[in-house]
């Protein structure tokens, strides 16, 4: 299941700190920093290049290498990036045994066709990736679910997916994955919640209809002067 | 109608700073596609509405559209020819100030082309320029 399929190529850093770090991206190395247990962190540097040909996307356990050529298995446990400028800026790695029970975020892939797509309906997935717990040895690469079986308004949870033998599911199990919906059913939502409406306190319901009820109110005055002038004049 | 809090705690408020980038909000998080800022701005609920138009309208009702942002902020104005003084003006919009990086939709169940071409009729919308991200293209 699992297959280390390329090596990453790691050099030992000795000059820590911001100032250091952004030297490194600068002349193209990715700074980062590779841990274990019982051992103390060491911080290393990744050539850019080699960065972007290792593909990291679905496979989370790397081979690394490093300046001494000793061959280690790591596990990705975070990248960071400027989401500007689509540049990596710093790398966790965390050497595994291949016995060690690891748990991590393990990407899921639909298989197949829905027959509900047949039927006007659309495949929405809200869940991109499960968490999993498993011997290092069995962490698959991705997860593929087959949704051909998929009528329209019918779900797949996380108790639906058949794992590989040895990978447990971290996740709650009534959560969504898969679910097909037909097109009316679907309509904008809004998912600002974070800083939606800083609704604490008092109601301020002149606040709320200040802006968009002003031109109609404005026009119902102007309504309202134009019959009070013309019952005058009558 | 127009995006707008239901109740606020205060009716106006002063204008603030934007500073810093976007350091959450700033990945797909529901959709396959997106569009994120690339500047900063205050974006107001007829834009953001205007751009939704646009996308539903592209997509011809397929598909999904999350609106990443909401106009929290109120942004008042005073009457033309008025003289200075008298008190702050009235509520003439609500604004969501956005920080660069900052994903502003999200659209699923489409093919790429057609999210693209979605996006970029909603950017045109916009007051902040923006740039499409797709969620294979990491």
């Amino acid at each position: 299941m699992n297959k280390v399929k390329k090596v990453l190529n790691i050099e030992l850093r000795t000059k820590k700190g911001t100032g250091n770090a952004r030297r490194a991206r600068r002349a193209g190395a990715i700074p980062g920093i590779l841990y274990c247990k019982g051992k103390d962190s060491v911080a290393v540097s990744v050539k850019a290049r080699d960065w972007s040909l290792f593909s990291h996307k679905d496979s989370h356990l790397i081979d690394i290498k490093l300046d001494d050529g000793e061959t280690r298995k790591a596990l990705i446990k975070e990248v960071q990036e400027d989401v500007l400028k689509n540049m990596v800026l710093h790398i966790d790695l965390q050497e595994v045994r291949m016995d060690e029970v690891v748990r991590t975020a393990v990407m899921v892939h639909p298989k197949g066709t829905p027959v509900g797509e047949a039927m006007g309906g659309i495949l929405e997935q809200p869940m991109h990736s499960i968490m999993v717990s498993c011997l290092a040895a069995k962490l698959p690469d991705a997860i593929e679910v087959d949704v051909s079986s998929l009528d329209v308004n019918q779900v797949i949870h996380v108790k639906d997916i058949v794992l590989p033998e040895g990978v447990k599911s971290e996740d709650t199990p009534d959560v969504v994955v898969f679910h097909v919906l037909i097109p009316s059913v679907l309509e904008a939502t809004v998912a600002a919640a974070e800083d939606a409406a800083p609704a604490v306190g008092t109601a301020a319901p002149a606040a709320g209809t200040a802006a968009p009820a002003a031109p109609a109110a404005g026009k119902k005055d102007s309504k309202d002067k134009k019959d009070s002038k013309d019952k005058k004049k009558a | 109608m127009p995006l707008m809090p239901k109740r606020v705690k205060h009716r106006k408020v002063q204008r603030g700073s934007i500073a810093g980038l976007a350091r959450k909000n700033n990945k797909l998080d529901f959709g396959e596609f997106g569009l994120q800022a690339c500047e900063r701005g205050a974006i107001t609920n007829n834009q953001i509405e205007a751009a939704r138009v646009a996308i539903n309208r592209h997509l011809k009702r397929r598909g999904k559209v999350w609106i990443r942002m909401f106009p929290y902020k109120p942004c008042t104005k005073k009457p033309l020819e008025v003289r200075m003084g008298k008190g702050k003006g009235n509520v003439e919009s609500w604004v969501a100030p956005i920080k660069p990086g900052r994903i502003l939709f999200e659209v699923s169940g489409c093919s790429e082309t057609v999210a693209r071409e979605a996006m970029s009729r909603a950017a045109n919308k916009l007051c902040v320029r923006c740039k499409f991200l797709a969620r294979s293209a990491g």
